[in-house]
């Protein structure tokens, strides 16, 4: 019963959080100086060509009106239409949804895979030269920009070595073999930045259960210093880890949009740079909102796992 | 050991920070200057060489550091001088407004810098002051959570009660005896929050929404290089920008390791 509560209030803040973040993106994109009808027509356009289009728009109905209208229709999956190429928006953003899913999706776990032996590996020989590089190194892949090891990284294995794709995309349905050489360089450099980012937790993670009680028990009853970290280590640092990857999400959301920039990726991040340039502003609006649903729902997953990892936060109270 | 992350962050950082100072006064060429000169190598008197447009790349690398520790200074700015004040009156003890600030910093995380500078971009087109902006924005919560935790635990202090019960006014205590407690951990967050927002603009410009091509930028030098004819003109700015994050990171923390002994085995 407790956890059922303490779940539903997380819903409750989650459902709450998101349509503030609604409203607040619907109002940022109405403070627009300027016209939209005016922008998309340009500047030569007559006032009674503006004047129909905002008809045609809806352009000179109440805010509210508008604003319910659009939250409302994105229940039902309908974003509008672009204000640019007159299509509907979700059918500019369906085919660019899995693109950047398997970047994210791929990058997550891969990124775990590597981040916990290096981590570890880091904190059990953090008196020794070898634990203090993987350190270092971490301290390097975490100041690199993404985009910058995404360039080098093509110039060294596409350019020079020739051994993959520069760029492009082919669909997993279109081939599969196809696919996957093109997506080693993206996944591959996004692993390499978050993984920086995640050994640092994990490091310090384990370094603090090295001076926990339970450790020295396990020590002194004859257990491996190796054995004792991983028994006992892996699941008291699985709590902050996963919180720490639900706020990765962001940044990894972030890092892809970059990273389809760099690959010529047709993903939504590059939709989106794509929908500034041209003021597409229904577009830009539909795009970001998913964007923030997607950072939103996973934090809120992530809580919900966190209650089931941890049982003391079931007793409810802890927001 | 822990001493050299506080010199090679030193270093790094300083290393930047002076470059900027010299750029204010001298640099090899007008970085602005188009020449006919395209992508010259490393040579004299062009010694990292020149752009796309000719441009030397020494003279915009230098005048570059200019803005990013600008971005740096302006963003982490926006964001102390919003969240900390926010912060540490909410840690006083406002119940209320507390749940309301939480839940608003909550959403302010979920909206990464990133979509925050496209949004203003979009509404009031591309500069590297609407990504300052933006970047500064989204660091609010960042400071404001930082502040409001560590005021609760300087509340709890027996010098806070002594200045409650001899009549201090609470806008006093908090100026005299929470701020100065909490500085140093604000100083910290700070330091790291610079290279976020370093990093933060670097992207923004190589997605073309921050920095014109006119003003020399790291990020927008990075994004302007062909990669394939001048890959030298991609690499340099790149190593720039990571000697910057990787110089105010170590600096960071390098100060709280000095500063508090207890943390320095963790991270």
């Amino acid at each position: 019963m407790v956890v059922l509560r303490a779940a539903a209030r997380r819903l409750a803040v989650f459902l709450g959080t998101v349509l503030v973040a609604s409203l607040v993106i619907f109002l940022m994109m109405q403070a627009l100086p300027g016209d939209v009808a005016q922008v998309a027509l340009g500047m030569g356009a007559s006032p009674e060509k503006v004047e129909e289009l905002r008809q045609t728009w809806g352009l000179n109905r109440p805010l509210a009106v508008r604003y319910f209208e659009w939250l409302g229709g994105m229940l039902h999956f309908d974003f509008g239409s672009s204000l640019v190429k007159g299509q509907p928006v979700v059918d500019q953003i369906r085919p660019r949804l899995g693109v950047t899913a398997w970047l994210v999706g791929l990058s997550i776990p891969l990124s775990l895979l590597v981040a916990i032996p290096m981590g570890l590996t880091s904190a059990m020989l953090r008196r020794r030269a070898s634990g203090a590089l993987i350190n270092a190194l971490s301290h390097v892949g975490l100041a690199l920009p993404v985009f910058f090891l995404g360039a080098v990284a093509s110039m060294v294995f596409a350019v020079k070595l020739q051994w993959l794709p520069a760029n492009g995309y082919r669909s997993f349905a279109q081939s599969p073999g196809e696919w996957a050489l093109r997506m080693i360089l993206p996944v591959g450099t996004l692993v390499i930045v978050q993984s920086c980012f995640l050994a640092r937790y994990v490091r310090t993670g384990f370094i603090d259960v090295l001076s926990e009680d339970y450790y020295r028990t396990a020590r002194a009853s004859g257990w491996t210093k190796w054995r004792g970290l991983i028994r006992h280590g892996m699941r008291n640092m699985a709590t902050s880890l996963v919180t720490v990857v639900g706020l990765q999400v962001s940044s990894l959301l972030v890092g892809a949009v970059l990273i389809e920039q760099v690959f010529v990726l047709p993903g939504l991040g590059s939709l989106l740079v794509q929908s500034v340039g041209s003021r597409d502003l229904m577009v830009v609006q539909a795009v970001v909102m998913l964007l923030v649903f997607a950072v939103l729902a996973i934090n809120f997953l992530v809580d919900l796992l966190y209650l089931w990892i941890d049982p003391r936060l079931r007793r409810g109270k802890t927001a | 050991m822990k001493k050299l992350t506080l010199i090679v962050g030193l270093v790094c950082s300083g290393f930047v920070v002076l470059v900027a100072l010299v750029s204010l006064v001298w640099t090899p060429f007008d970085p602005t200057k188009v020449s006919t000169h395209r992508y010259g190598g490393l040579s004299w008197p062009h010694i990292l060489g020149t752009d796309g447009l000719g441009m030397d790349t020494a003279s915009r690398l230098m005048t570059g550091a200019q803005t990013t520790l600008l971005v740096g200074i302006l963003a982490v700015g926006i964001a102390a001088v919003i969240g900390v004040p926010l912060g540490i009156y909410v840690g006083m003890g406002h119940k209320m407004l507390g749940e309301v600030v939480a839940r608003a910093s909550d959403i302010l995380y979920a909206l990464p810098a990133l979509l925050l500078a496209i949004l203003l971009a979009a509404a009031v087109g591309a500069s590297v002051m609407t990504a300052t902006v933006a970047i500064g924005i989204a660091t609010i919560p960042i400071f404001q959570r930082m502040a409001r935790a560590a005021t609760l635990t300087v509340m709890s202090q027996d010098y806070i009660l002594a200045a409650e019960v001899a009549g201090t006014p609470r806008f006093i205590i908090a100026l005299r005896h929470i701020l100065p407690n909490i500085a140093p951990l604000l100083g910290v967050q700070a330091a790291a929050s610079f290279s976020m927002a370093i990093l933060a603009e670097a992207g923004l410009a190589y997605l073309g929404l921050s920095a014109p091509q006119a003003v020399p930028a790291w990020g927008r030098m990075l994004r302007d290089a062909d990669i394939y004819t001048a890959p030298g003109q991609a690499v340099i700015p790149g190593i720039a920008i990571a000697v910057a994050v990787m110089g105010f990171n170590l600096l960071g923390d390098g100060v709280r390791d000095y500063l508090d002994p207890r943390l320095r085995e963790v991270r």
